[in-house]
């Protein structure tokens, strides 16, 4: 026989046996709807339902996969994690390929974000910053957001926003309060859905604020009007946003609630009001079902169910451990992926601009407008240390200013005798090249802006000082055109 | 043999040699040439995708197209047999024959066929020829037209009174409304209405006739929109009243509950002053209806019907159930109906004060207290019918060729009638679907149809920049094709360009078009958006006798004492037909303290009449504006020699300007006639 011939018998027998060792061989592969959850050791202590800052870093924790359905030739959970001393948090990509995670290599290590192929396993890391980063969200540019912890001088250790590239380059800061933020997911509008929670000069309760992927346009998605507040991850799905939240007068217990994405201010709806017991974590399911970590008592350990939102039905243990807390399920599925939203930061300007339509505009403690409320004359702008600068209210209520970017700032605004009206408000900040505008200082949330120009216009933008803080200069309509 | 071979690979290789340097240069030049043409957005070389559609004659383009039906607005017989359905595209009138399910008779009728009227008996419908100033009047029975009533220009809606005798159509172009004496089908008036007048209908003990209109009153420069509801006296035939909706426009239809208590009405709440910074909680447009008390305090109100995070534009047709429960509203933006709970309409009314009602015109929470359902359905959903016993509503979904029926009891599409267009998808179909879809802009808050109705203008100025400054008027997408560059400033050299990504950074502020979406939105936006014709000229397309003085004084070359006008400050030379822009940026003096730039595009002068107000920032409020309050110095043409009544006939003229193909034989690029 030519020694061609043989040659080409022995490579198609070499590719054969590869073929045959690479199918036969008992590999577990992840499929598509199977569930990836994180299990957390029950030595470990997980607060009630919360995932305050010891959850977040939690010791020991993995992440495995699981198939639902029995009958399948694997029936052992699949651990992800095993090269980690402890993980936790995973995300699925929208091509449902790919998982981010939060993970601590070796204890005592710094948290950092790893990304892992969910057909090689093959695994990533993604920051490797000396600060801990924690809960991943995938971006609809593929981008990942993911929550670093810095020190701030005044609030002390508070968690922000970031986003970065897969490979972790192109670091940008997305979130400049002296508030902690946790990327939740990112809503069908684009926009990331953030777990917010003010640090200082005082704490506050968990809210979600939306904003968009570039930092600009912060804004309160939902705040509970009861002594409550979210927590854990927040998703949505079809037309409703679903997420756990504790109440802390009433039932003190994690319960799972949705609002109308439409209008979340107004359509809360406690889902397992009947349901004793508690939950923790979320996502969404297949065929209008949600994945969810509930536990019937304080002394056993979570395990993951189905829940049914249209019948508010919870189902039988899906799967549990009694070794292990089973925590943050996600299934492996493909998901529409959401709108991606233009950038208009422009790293190489230093300033942005609030425009405030009416800062007169006010509601009562029950949504009212408030009767024979004072005008406000002028408007003072604080940073986190001391007063940047105060400017004149306009005669409709309006005021227009350029301040440095993302630095965060309050207001409060004072009568024609120097009274304090109202304020300090809530941080906000602008990004470099945002134009950012507001109706009132404390106005309903769900108005919309009345059709006028704002007298702020004509008068002109007030530069407030920076740095060397020197004196605020009002830019009239002439002057702006030479400025710009 | 050697040579032999070689001279084959030379015969192969060379001609392979020289397509592959052709090839990769011309390819090279092409994606240059595509990114220049969109402002560096990637899009692919592909020759074919723009250039067959950019001719609005295109032979190409007009053999890629279909025709399909678009059905428009819709009529229910009383007897739940037959309805009755405008299709616009094709000019016919369809009458479906709901119990068989198929399609009892295609009658041709005018131009763009609008909306329909059925008399008392049923036994004939009366459909408004929308680009034809005339009335179709079909027989039922025999299922032919038998007669045609002349009317004003742009006939729209219309309805009969209950005792048949007479039918009101509303005449758009001419703001003016018809009375047609139905036993001779004679007008007997014509009543001036208000600017723009389009929806229309009759109270329940037929007093009273309302008609809502499309376009603002006007307002002096940085005002909000007024628009008018005006209501009309059966008995006297005349304007008895008018309403003014503050800060809203487009009032397309309206409907009268059973009762007659209310008047409901949509509408549109733009923010056009208010500086775009964002589009986040309404700071663009919101979309709502309008209601007004007819007896009791008389109070008119405004609520909309989005949501904080949830937008349904362009708010079409209103239609209210035999019992008076519910109301069904059609959001052609964003393919659904909402139902209202017309009871709570009611209730919001009683038990709120004036100072209340004007907040809650703002508030996006207040839709939570009277929207009980929203139903999603096929593309562009337009006019609404309910049947008789109230069990079905019927809706036009024009970009699907097709009437879906609502079964209203369990709020559930049970049904789709097919009215036979083709099934295939056109790229100048898809991109009228997405022209009218606001899937392109954040939360879906509007869609190109919003701000350019039918893809003309709404005739309001808007800060676009943010700033107060560089104010843009809004203007046409009618006849685009060879008309670039775009933008005030001319910065864009194509609609590519203007449409693409910078349009969604600062506009739509979410993801831009695709590509492929880009190609079919520009198809359309080039194949389909035409002027209609100019009502300002004769009938047979001649010039009447002011109009022709005004012509030859808008080609003249010398003033009135014998100088010659420099070539600059003649009409002609920046107004060349057909489209009456030489496409160059000129200096007009019309820059004024908002403005960055001095030099403008030159802005086409078809069908001008429409389009009110003028300049790039619309602060003329008329033609005669632009002369005698902004261009005092000849600035913007050397007019000031000119008398008073030259300047009308100037400006007769430029009213009497119509659509760019009725100028035929002109050279395209820079045209001089005699």
């Amino acid at each position: 026989m030519k020694i061609t011939v043989k040659i080409g018998m022995i490579a198609i027998f070499l590719v054969a046996l590869a073929t045959g060792i690479f199918w036969l061989a008992p590999v577990a592969r992840l499929e598509k709807e199977m569930v990836i959850v994180t299990a957390v050791p029950t030595a470990t202590n997980l607060t009630q339902g919360e995932l305050g800052t010891d959850s977040r870093y939690v010791q020991a924790a993995q992440i495995i996969a699981l198939k639902l359905d029995p009958g399948d030739e694997m029936t052992e959970p699949v651990l992800l994690t095993g090269e980690f001393y402890s993980a936790r948090a995973p995300e699925i990509s929208y091509n449902g390929e790919v998982m981010v995670f939060s993970g601590q290599k070796v204890e005592g290590d710094i948290w950092n974000i790893y990304s892992m192929d969910l057909k090689s396993f093959k695994v990533s890391q993604i920051t490797s910053g000396d600060e801990n980063c924690t809960d991943p969200a995938w971006l609809p540019d593929g981008r990942i957001a993911f929550s670093m912890e810095n020190e701030d001088v005044l609030a002390g250790p508070v968690h922000r926003l970031y986003v970065c590239e897969q490979d972790g380059k192109d670091l940008k800061q997305l979130t400049f309060n002296p508030n902690s933020s946790f990327a939740s997911s990112v809503f069908q509008d684009g926009r990331i859905i953030v777990l917010d929670e003010q640090k200082f000069p005082q704490s506050s309760r968990r809210k979600l604020m939306a904003l968009r992927i570039d930092g600009t346009k912060s804004e309160l998605f939902y705040e509970s009007e009861r002594e409550a507040e979210v927590i854990g991850k927040v998703w949505e799905a079809g037309e409703n946003v679903y997420f756990i939240e504790k109440d802390h007068q009433n039932s003190k217990k994690p319960s799972l609630v949705s609002v109308n994405q439409g209008h979340p201010l107004s359509s809360f709806n406690n889902l397992t009001e009947n349901i004793s017991g508690e939950f923790n974590s979320i996502s969404p399911g297949t065929e209008g079902l949600l994945l969810v970590s509930y536990r019937t008592k304080e002394d056993q350990t979570y395990a993951l169910h189905t829940f049914d939102p249209a019948l508010q039905e919870l189902s039988e243990v899906k799967y549990s451990n009694p070794d292990y807390h089973i925590i943050e399920p996600v299934l492996i599925l493909e998901r529409p992926v959401p709108m991606k939203l233009p950038e208009i930061v422009d790293e190489s300007k230093d300033k942005g601009r609030l425009l405030c339509l009416n800062a007169d505009l006010s509601m009562d403690g029950n949504g009212s407008l408030m009767a024979d409320s004072k005008k406000a004359a002028i408007v003072q702008i604080f940073g986190l240390n001391e007063m940047i600068g105060e400017v004149p209210v306009e005669a409709d209520g309006s005021f227009y200013i350029e301040i440095d970017a993302d630095i965060p700032v309050r207001f409060q605004t004072l009568d024609d005798q120097g009274e304090v009206l109202q304020g300090p408000s809530s941080w906000i900040w602008v990004r470099p090249n945002e134009k950012r505008s507001c109706i009132g200082c404390h106005e309903d949330r769900e108005l919309s802006p009345d059709n006028k120009v704002p007298d702020a216009l004509y008068a002109g933008m007030t530069k407030l000082p920076s740095g060397d803080r020197t004196e605020a200069i009002n830019i009239n309509g002439k002057e702006k055109r030479d400025e710009e | 043999m050697k040579n032999r071979f070689g001279r084959k690979m030379l015969l192969i290789g060379i001609p392979l040699l020289s397509i592959s340097i052709i090839f990769y240069a011309g390819h090279k030049w092409g994606l240059q040439h595509a990114k220049y043409m969109t402002g560096g957005a990637p899009h692919p070389a592909n020759c074919f995708s723009c250039h067959a559609y950019l001719d609005q004659d295109s032979k190409i383009s007009g053999f890629l197209d279909k025709e399909y039906i678009s059905p428009f607005k819709l009529k229910a017989t009383s007897n739940g047999k037959d309805l009755l359905i405008t299709a616009h595209e094709r000019n016919h009138l369809i009458i479906y024959d709901l119990e068989n399910k198929r399609i009892k008779a295609s009658i041709p009728v005018g131009i763009w066929p609008h909306s329909i009227a059925l008399d008392k008996n049923e036994t004939k419908a009366y459909v408004s020829n929308h680009w034809s100033k005339n009335i179709s009047v079909v027989d039922l029975s025999s299922l032919k037209v038998v007669s045609t009533i002349e009317v004003g220009s742009g006939p729209s809606d219309l309805v009969v009174d209950q005792k048949g005798e007479f039918l009101y159509v509303n005449n758009s172009f001419d703001g003016n409304l018809s009375i047609i004496q139905l036993s001779d089908e004679k007008e007997v008036r014509r009543i001036p209405t208000g600017n723009f007048p389009i929806g229309i209908d009759i109270s329940p003990n037929g007093d009273m006739v309302y008609v809502t209109h499309r376009r603002s009153v006007s307002v002096p420069f940085r005002k909000p929109p007024i628009t008018e509801v005006a209501i009309i006296d059966t008995r006297y035939k005349r304007v008895k009243e008018r309403k003014e909706i503050q800060s809203a426009h487009i009032m397309e239809n309206i409907s009268f509950t059973p009762s007659g208590d209310l008047a409901i009405f949509t509408l549109i709440r733009p923010k056009n002053l208010i500086p775009s910074t964002q589009i986040e909680k309404g700071w663009m447009i919101t979309e709502g209806i309008g209601i007004i008390e007819t007896g009791g305090n008389g109070k008119v109100a405004q609520l909309l019907l989005d949501e904080p995070n949830r937008y349904f534009p362009d708010p079409y047709d209103v239609v209210i159930s035999p019992d008076g429960k519910k109301a069904f509203v059609s959001h052609a933006g964003v393919d659904y109906i909402s139902v209202l709970d017309v009871d709570a309409l009611r209730e919001i009314l009683s038990e709120s004060s004036e100072e209340q009602l004007s907040l809650y015109a703002n508030h996006l929470g207040m839709s939570s207290r009277f929207v009980i359902d929203r139903i999603e359905t096929g593309p562009n959903p337009k006019g609404l019918a309910v049947s008789s016993d109230g069990s079905k509503l019927y809706i036009a979904e024009r970009f699907a060729d097709q009437v879906s029926v609502l079964d209203v009891k369990s709020m559930e599409i049970k049904d789709h009638l097919d009215l036979g267009g083709p099934k295939t998808t056109t790229l100048v179909r898809q991109g009228g679907r997405l022209f009218f879809n606001a899937g392109r802009t954040f939360q879906n808050q509007y869609s190109c149809s919003t701000c350019h109705p039918d893809g003309s203008e709404d005739g309001l100025t808007y800060d676009l920049t943010g700033t107060g400054r560089d104010l843009e008027n809004t203007i046409t997408l009618r006849e685009l094709s060879n008309t670039s560059p775009f933008k005030w400033n001319g910065k864009n050299v194509s609609v590519y360009m203007q449409c693409g990504m910078r349009f969604s950074k600062f506009v739509t502020r979410t993801e831009s078009f695709s590509p492929e979406e880009l190609n079919a939105v520009v198809a359309f936006m080039f194949q389909k958006l035409e002027n209609p014709p100019n009502v300002q000229q004769l009938p047979n397309g001649s010039l009447t006798v002011p109009q022709e003085r005004g012509r030859i004084i808008f080609e003249r070359t010398m003033t009135n004492d014998g100088r010659e006008i420099p070539d600059k400050d003649r009409c002609i030379t920046c107004h060349p037909p057909p489209y009456f822009t030489n496409r160059s940026l000129t200096y007009v003096g019309s820059s004024f303290e908002t403005d960055r730039e001095e030099y403008f595009d030159t802005p086409k002068l078809n069908n001008i009449a429409e389009t009110a107000p003028y300049l790039h920032d619309g602060r003329a409020k008329t033609l005669e504006e632009i002369w005698t309050v902004y261009a005092e110095k000849n600035t913007h043409g050397y007019i000031n020699d000119l008398t008073k009544q030259e300047l009308n006939d100037l400006i007769e003229y430029l009213k009497s300007i119509g659509p760019a193909h009725t100028y035929k034989g002109y050279d395209t690029k820079y045209a001089h006639y005699e």
